[in-house]
């Protein structure tokens, strides 16, 4: 599916990109972020990787986490039509760099309020969702894993309404979207079909931007091994404890509410989000709390964020009774813990706006896991978790 | 050291920045905006809203990179550094939802734009005021 949308947008985008270097400006715009990235942590037990990495980093510092390079390009063809196409390569789901379409879409702007748009787009899941990839754009060296790992997908194919009106409290702006949306995590397939949700920003000439968004839709984890112990469980007296497992078209749902201020020399986030998902994913809930304070250049900030697995939707009734039955129970079980996303994280870091168009960023984190927490690859001398220092450096860059 | 002589030099050096800081954002004689509010520009130049008083999307022309109008604008009217600004642009420009302002090379390039175009939009010394160009907000 994804491989075939790749390859209907490939030729746009080359187009698009091969127009951009040839016409005149007026048409075509071309730009492009861009991070460096390392990463360490104090302990070899277990893997700091982004949600979805299938590497990441230990003792041994990671260049994998943080580093991508974005390139867009923008077409308007007139004062309603245009059109974007974003081409992102970071460390994916599958183990590797591939650059892949993260937007290919086309906007109308019906009236000065009113646009709608087709195609390829951000799914506007968090506050930053759109620009979370931008490091430049953002006063953290990276967003909060602790909510941003909620998700495993970044982009749907679909179409979105959204609607500006200038309040007297600020510009309010409304979106409405639909679609479906698919990527790779870990190696297994993500496919959310049925994506519906809302979206509700205001953003007040004082700084302050207060969102409100909703969405929902139909997901399916292509596991293989899962959907097998899901096949052996209907088979036994405990289908239930299968049926709560089964990885196919489970209702999911995502909210969150975030603000952010930005005014002057203080700078403020925070988000809460809670996932709701029918399978043996688990419900979570997740939030974060950024202060900064800008120096001049310099801006340093801490951030105070918390992961929580509120249900792991599988109530494993599967008594010990036999041997097989033991190991059934075991084989539940260690799904279920492996799902469980429960982790604190205190950050300290710092912004340095030292050239233009560039910034130096440096993170601190103590990250206090119950569990795996977000961590992979863990070994059995991680036990159920300890307390992780990690470190990162990023340069990130516009263009 | 001597505080009574550096004091004096201080202010000096302060009321010479000042001087130098005068900028004036400019619009198309035939515009119907007699004056702006410094929030109204802040808000097209910060990609906020895309609209002029008159409710015409607004032709924005930005100065260099780099160069003291800028900076002493962005500063003044928006109270940003260039470094925020570039971060607030980059945010609204990989969501696909702006595009930034014109950047021109001069002065004399924003007024040629602004007197070129009835929608347009730009700033520049206040020294480099003339005919072509109608003056809605002075900042300094």
């Amino acid at each position: 599916m994804m491989v075939h949308a790749r390859h209907r947008l490939l030729p746009l985008l080359l187009a698009l990109a091969a127009g951009a270097a040839a016409a005149d400006d007026k048409v075509f715009s071309l730009s492009g972020f861009g991070t460096l990235g390392l990463v360490r942590t104090s302990t070899d037990d277990a893997q700091y990787a982004l949600f979805g990495q299938v590497r990441g980093a230990d003792k041994d510092a990671s260049a994998e986490v943080d580093t991508k390079l974005g390139v867009q390009v923008g077409a308007k063809f007139n004062s309603t039509f245009s059109a974007t196409v974003q081409v992102l390569t970071k460390s994916n789901g599958k183990g590797n760099f591939m650059p892949g379409v993260e937007w290919a879409f086309v906007k109308a702007q019906v009236t000065p309020g009113l646009a709608l748009r087709a195609g390829r787009m951000g799914a506007p899941f968090f506050a930053v969702s759109d620009f979370r990839d931008v490091g430049y754009a953002n006063t953290a060296l990276r967003p909060p894993k602790d909510v941003y790992d909620q998700v495993p997908v970044s982009h749907f194919d679909g179409a979105d309404a959204s609607y500006q009106l200038s309040t007297g409290l600020g510009t309010l702006t409304g979106q409405v979207f639909g679609g479906k949306a698919s990527d790779t995590s870990q190696r297994y397939t993500v496919d959310v079909k049925r994506l519906a949700g809302f979206n509700a920003t205001l953003e007040t000439d004082a700084g302050l931007t207060l969102r409100l968004g909703y969405a929902e839709g139909k997901l399916t984890v292509g596991n293989a091994a899962l959907n097998g112990l899901v096949t052996t469980l209907r088979a036994t007296p405990f289908a239930a404890v299968g049926n709560q497992l089964d990885p196919n078209n489970s209702k999911a749902s995502f909210s969150g509410v975030g603000l952010s201020w930005d005014q002057g020399e203080w700078v403020a986030s925070a988000e809460y989000t809670q996932r709701r998902i029918k399978t043996f994913l688990a419900d979570t809930d997740g939030w974060y709390v950024l202060v900064g304070h800008r120096f001049g250049p310099l801006t340093p900030y801490v951030t105070v964020s918390e992961a929580r697995t509120v249900s792991s939707n599988v109530n494993n009734t599967i008594p010990a009774a036999t041997a097989q039955l033991t190991a059934l129970k075991a084989a539940v079980d260690n799904v279920v813990e492996g799902q469980r996303h429960t982790q604190k994280t205190f950050a300290v870091g710092a912004r340095w706006d030292f050239a233009r168009n560039l910034a130096l960023k440096a993170q601190w984190e103590n990250v206090r896991p119950d569990g795996r927490g977000y961590f992979i690859s863990t070994t059995p001398a991680w036990g159920n978790g300890k307390t992780v220092n990690v470190i990162s450096v990023a340069l990130d860059t516009v263009f | 050291m001597n505080y009574n002589k550096l004091i004096p030099g201080l202010a000096l050096a302060l009321s010479g920045f000042a001087a130098q800081a005068q900028v004036a954002v400019v619009v198309n004689p035939k515009s119907a905006a007699a004056s702006m509010t410094a929030e109204q520009v802040a808000s097209i130049y910060l990609g906020k809203s895309s609209t002029l008083p008159s409710g015409a999307t607004a032709a924005a022309a930005d100065q260099a990179e780099g160069s003291a109008v800028r900076e002493q604008f962005y500063s003044k009217v928006a109270g940003k550094q260039a470094a925020q600004v570039k971060a607030a642009w980059s945010r609204l420009v990989f969501s696909g939802k702006a595009t930034p302002p014109k950047e021109l090379g001069s002065s004399a390039d924003v007024k040629k734009f602004v007197a070129a175009n009835p929608d347009a939009i730009g700033y520049i010394e206040k020294s480099a005021v003339d005919g072509s160009v109608k003056v809605v907000l002075t900042v300094d």
